[in-house]
């Protein structure tokens, strides 16, 4: 009974477009009004105390770090690096796109926002040069999804609180998934160009013409060196290397590139926030969420109906994504993560999986759910930039979704590709 | 309308000037325990409450700029008088949950005066942080008045998309 209200109104609010952290606290406090008698004043301190977390605080900094980056003038740098390194390949203005994306991943943890700093250039200077534009769009959605999976990432973070994981750990996880899903995009750019006839210019750069470029983005490169580097060494701990990335991208766009000024800091801060303060906020409504599923025991349930299909990990995690999959078509990533780390991250480990993994894991899949149709954020910036319709981006996307969906199935395959590096560091 | 434009200052300088105060005392720590081997525990503290602050008194910006994560696949299957209607219903459920966080809020303030509970290391009164709960729930109920009013007039809502200036 209890489960029945709490699912089937959560639903119905969604539906309706009502804000998922307010389906979520209304759900909740329906289904404590009408089938249990918890007492109600939980939800106010739970929407306190939820909030009242040391690394949620890396979420807003990150933020901002991007829009700082993007505003700052750092995206036309890695773009011109990201042009000399593979602009000469077949198809060379998307693998541009493609490297350019990885390389802005590394510093903003959003996707959204990775295909708004890169494909506001991109798209544009793509269908000039001949590419077909709906291609050009969905290149850049698709890579935008590299964003959340080279570290920083909000949604890992999000993973690491819901699930008690190591942030420090995914993101450093997060690093290989993040460079093979980047060389499957371009493999998959590689043949499609190839097979259109897409213009390629430029030629194999010459060494000098390399270090220019690394030169003329030095500053902006030194970012995830910071970040990575001060939670690898243990110098910081993620939310205090978001701190610092602030305050070099500041201090780098007012008095290197000079592209910033207090006024324009001012908008920037501003934004980050607007963007912030709606993820965090589903975080003070959903632990009284998921608290009502934990006494009614409902992960557990799930945990038993899923290993009584099959108990083998590579088809448990198949189901899981399977699952996600789907999810993601219909549910933002933060979230989906925030409701259903809880539930599946215990099934995960009844098979054996070691929890970071299945973060990435978890992180990929929702990460395609990016440029998956009805809701798919990067589809809809992507669309937003080039005005080509979600129709025609969503086709073009197709065979890069298949392409992603491959690599989920590498890293479930192979732990290590996740594992390695965290394994080393901590 | 005056008090929007009250309001609106109000936020955006609760907005800036929260994320500010957050990134120096954040920064500030990094840099204690970089020299001096540990940081100031009154500053995480401080600067963990100066977090759900925003979060809570920023929350009623974001309805005005249509920032709040929701799905809107299913109200777009619509025309616009069905999703008109379906509008008006969504900003009446965020209402009520908003009224119940007002109201339940504010007992919650008094009951935690009577008891005279203190944060653990600033030893203020926990009353001071948790009082955003309710003010923030107030403050989003004088937005929800106002997209009413302007779903009513015949206004769509719309979405804002990350990283993309409207």
């Amino acid at each position: 009974m209890t489960i029945t209200v709490l699912f089937i109104s959560f639903f119905v609010f969604m539906l309706l477009g009502v804000p998922i952290a307010i389906s979520l606290g209304l759900s909740t406090l329906l289904t404590m009004v009408f089938a249990t008698n918890l007492p109600l004043g939980s939800i106010i301190t739970q929407s306190f105390t939820s909030l009242d977390s040391f690394s949620l605080l890396a979420i807003p900094l990150f933020i901002l770090a991007g829009v700082l980056m993007s505003q700052g003038g750092v995206s036309k740098r890695l773009l011109k690096l990201a042009d000399v390194l593979v602009g000469y390949l077949v198809g060379g203005l998307a693998h541009g796109t493609i490297l350019a994306s990885m390389l802005f991943a590394a510093i903003s943890g959003s996707g959204p926002a990775t295909v708004a700093a890169i494909g506001s250039f991109m798209v544009p200077s793509m269908a000039n040069k001949g590419y077909d534009k709906s291609f050009a769009a969905a290149v850049t959605a698709v890579a935008g999804t590299i964003g959340v999976i080279i570290p920083p990432s909000i949604p890992f973070i999000m993973f690491g609180i819901a699930g008690q994981v190591s942030i420090g750990g995914l993101f450093l996880a997060g690093i290989i998934p993040g460079i093979i899903i980047g060389l499957a995009l371009m493999i998959v750019s590689y043949v499609i160009a190839k097979k259109r006839n897409f213009p390629t210019e430029g030629k194999f750069p010459t060494f000098m013409e390399v270090v220019k470029a690394i030169n003329y983005a030095k500053w902006a490169l030194l970012i995830p060196v910071i970040i990575l580097g001060g939670i690898y060494s243990g110098l910081f701990s993620p939310t205090e290397s978001a701190a610092v990335a602030c305050m070099y991208a500041a201090f780098i766009g007012l008095f290197v590139y000079r592209e910033l000024n207090f006024k324009k800091l001012y908008k920037v801060f501003l934004e980050a926030t607007l963007v912030a303060v709606p993820v965090n906020i589903i975080i003070g409504f959903s632990i009284s969420f998921a608290y009502l599923l934990s006494i009614e025991r409902i992960p557990a349930k799930i945990a038993t109906f899923i290993t009584g299909i099959s108990e083998n990990l590579f088809i448990t995690m198949l189901i899981i994504s399977a699952f996600l999959f789907v999810v993601g078509m219909f549910i933002d990533t933060i979230p989906a993560i925030v409701i259903l780390t809880p539930i599946l991250l215990p099934v995960a480990q009844g098979v054996g999986m070691d929890p970071i993994h299945f973060g990435v894991i978890m992180i990929v899949n929702l990460a395609i759910g990016y440029v998956t149709p009805p809701l798919g954020v990067n589809l809809f910036v992507a669309s937003h930039i080039s005005k080509v319709s979600i129709e025609r981006i969503t086709v073009a996307s197709i065979p890069f979704i298949i392409a992603m969906i491959v690599v989920v199935i590498i890293l479930i395959l192979i732990p290590q590709l996740s594992l390695f590096i965290p394994s080393v560091a901590l | 309308m005056k008090i929007l434009n009250v309001l609106r200052k109000f936020e955006e300088i609760v907005i800036v000037g929260s994320m500010v105060v957050i990134l120096l005392l954040i920064f500030g720590q990094a840099l204690f325990r970089y020299f001096l081997g540990s940081g100031l525990v009154w500053g995480e503290e401080l600067a963990r409450y100066v977090h759900i602050a925003q979060i809570w008194l920023a929350s009623s910006l974001a309805i005005k700029t249509g920032g709040h994560i929701r799905v809107t696949f299913f109200r777009d299957l619509f025309n616009t008088n069905g999703r008109r209607i379906i509008d008006l219903v969504a900003t009446l459920s965020f209402f009520v949950l908003m009224v119940f966080v007002a109201v339940k809020g504010t007992e919650f303030i008094f009951h935690l005066i009577e008891t005279g509970q203190r944060a653990p290391s600033m030893g203020i009164l926990m009353a001071i942080p948790y009082t955003v709960v309710p003010l923030g729930a107030m403050l989003m109920l004088i937005r929800l008045i106002q997209q009413f009013r302007s779903v009513l007039k015949g206004e769509i809502l719309d979405e804002g998309i990350e990283g993309v200036d409207k």
